[in-house]
This record gives C-alpha cells, structure tokens and sequence, in this order.
C-alpha cells in the first residue's frame, strides 16, 4: 500500500518536473550571442569575397554561424528603432554588422569612437548576403 | 575637344539624373493571430530601393534576420517552414502602376498600387500591393499592408500544429528611403 503511494508521488513528481522544463523550453528567450562562442574568424574582406564568388558555398559554410569580423569601419549609422549598424569596408559591399538597442545602450562609448579606428572585431549570426554580408546580434570583441 | 567634353558630360550627367531612392534598414513585421499564441516577427534589416525616374522598384530581406520573442519559434521558422538554409532571401521586384514623377516629388502623401513578383521559400507569385507614399524633404517613407497565405509558398506546416498557425499572415512593411 505503502509502495503504490510513494510510486505515484513519484510519477506525479516527474510529470510535473516535465511540464516544467517543457514550458521553459516552449518559452525560452532566443539565444544571447553576445556571449556565445566565437565559431568562425575571418577578415570583412575575405568574407564578403567568399558570398560574392559563390554564394551558395559561402552559405552552406558561414549561415547561422558565429562569426568574428574584423575590418575598418567606414559608418556608423544608428538606425531608428535604436538598433546601430556598423558597415565595414564599404557602405553597400562589405560587411554590414547591426547592434540591439540594449547593447548600444550598455555600450555606447565604444560607439562613439568605432569611426575613428583603424580597424575593430565584431562577432556576431551571420544571416546572410544581399550586397553586402549581413551580421546580426553583434557585439565588440578585444583585438 | 569641346565635342569630346560635351559627351563625357553628357555620359555622366546622365546616370546622375536617375534619381534613386533607398534605404538598407527597412522595417518587415509578419504578424498571425491564432487560438494558441500570436505569432510575430520583425526584420529590421530590409533592403529597398526605388527608382524614382520609373517607379521600379525592389525589395530584399534575408530570412534569418526575423527575430521572435521565442527562440523555439525562430528556431521551427528557420528550420521547418521557411527553410532558410535552403532559401536565404525574400525578394520583391516590381513597379508603381501610373507612376508619375509627382509620387516621389510632391510633398504629402500619395496612395499607390505596386505591383510585380514576391519570392518566399523559393516560389515567386505576383502580387498587387497598395502601398502609401510619404513624400517631405528628408525623403520617402512608404509603407504597406498586405496578406499572404503560406500554403501559396509551399510553406508546408505540419498537421500537428496546423490549427495554431494562422492561414492567414499579415504583413506590414515599413520603408524610409532616401536618396
């Protein structure tokens, strides 16, 4: 009698441990890239070379990646819902890396000076090629 | 000599007059109301650019810079619908029907209908679009609301999950073109 409760209670525990990962997961936030792990690390020219020899290559190597760029920054536009972008190399055909608004509020001293450097790394998901590389969900890394 | 300027002058004053107008940080949102959960989207990376001698006009947006609230949901529309290894982009290419000069030079507003091709996931349909056309000084702010249903893009949504993704999806776009 004694066994068959504590059988339930235990099923019942797991049940609802399971409801509760399960609702996290259902509900879990997209992932932060600012922490996440640097996977791929190429220069802003070579990048953009690789999308625009062939693009369906580049795809397949460099899509949802974390990539690391580096490459002088030709503008710094802040975009109107907060969010800044980064262009490197050249305005339309170079690597074009877009901050969240949270990141440039936390961060905007290394704003303020980006244009003037020489040369900076910026990681971030590469989501892809129009004419430019795009990256999103950047953050600065150290040289 | 003066021959020899006069068509240099004329070669480059020519393109110089096909006034352009375009941004690279147009706003996309999609937006479905359905029984379980709404699901929304924005891309906040669009490419636009509209000529503004002949009124064509084009559009492009990489799939995987919709963001959602929810990872699982980007991760399921990136990987199960939209596919976007495979399809990376979304395109449009098209026109304004009776395009006059006055649509992109007279300040105020001007209601228009667009038209031309829309590639998602692939599958380029033809579309018709009304659209509003802000005209001031600083530039053109266009902006457009139109339906679309995935089943017209071979977006397959599995049976499961059928009943809480919306037939239905509404997009709003959202452009500031400059030039």
């Amino acid at each position: 009698m004694m066994h068959k409760k504590k059988l339930r209670s235990l099923i019942a525990g797991i049940l609802v441990a399971g409801a509760i990962i399960l609702f996290y997961q259902f509900n879990k936030p997209p992932r932060s890239y600012e922490k996440a792990k640097v996977e791929i690390s190429i220069s802003a020219n070579m990048l953009h070379d690789a999308f625009n020899k062939d693009e369906e290559k580049a795809n397949h190597i460099y899509l949802n990646k974390v990539v690391e760029v580096s490459g002088q920054p030709v503008s710094v536009n802040k975009n109107t819902n907060g969010t800044v972008t980064i262009c490197l190399e050249d305005d339309l055909m170079g690597v074009s890396c877009t901050f969240d608004s949270l990141y440039v509020v936390k961060n905007s001293n290394t704003f303020a000076s980006a244009e003037t450097k020489q040369n900076i790394n910026i990681k971030g998901r590469c989501d892809g090629h129009l004419t430019d590389v795009r990256l999103s969900k950047c953050s600065f890394t150290s040289n | 000599m003066k021959t020899y300027l006069f068509i240099l002058f004329f070669c480059i004053a020519i393109p110089s007059q096909a006034q352009r107008y375009m941004t690279r940080n147009g706003y996309i949102k999609f937006y479905s109301q359905a029984p379980i959960e709404d699901i929304k989207a924005e891309n906040e990376q669009v490419a636009a650019i509209l000529n503004g001698e002949d009124g064509s006009l084009s559009f492009a947006l990489l799939i995987k810079s919709f963001e959602f609230k929810k990872a699982l949901m980007q991760e399921h529309f990136n990987e199960n619908y939209l596919e976007s290894d495979e399809f990376p982009k979304a395109i449009f290419k098209g026109k304004i029907l009776e395009f006059n000069k006055d649509m992109v030079k007279k300040t105020g507003e001007h209601k228009v209908i667009v038209s031309g091709k829309l590639t998602i996931h692939g599958q380029t349909r033809d579309v018709k679009i009304p659209a509003t056309l802000n005209v001031s000084k600083e530039g053109i702010k266009g902006s457009a609301k139109f339906i679309i249903t995935p089943e017209e893009y071979h977006i397959r949504i599995p049976n499961a999950v059928r009943n809480n993704i919306a037939k239905e999806i509404e997009v709003t776009v959202l452009v500031d073109l400059k030039s």
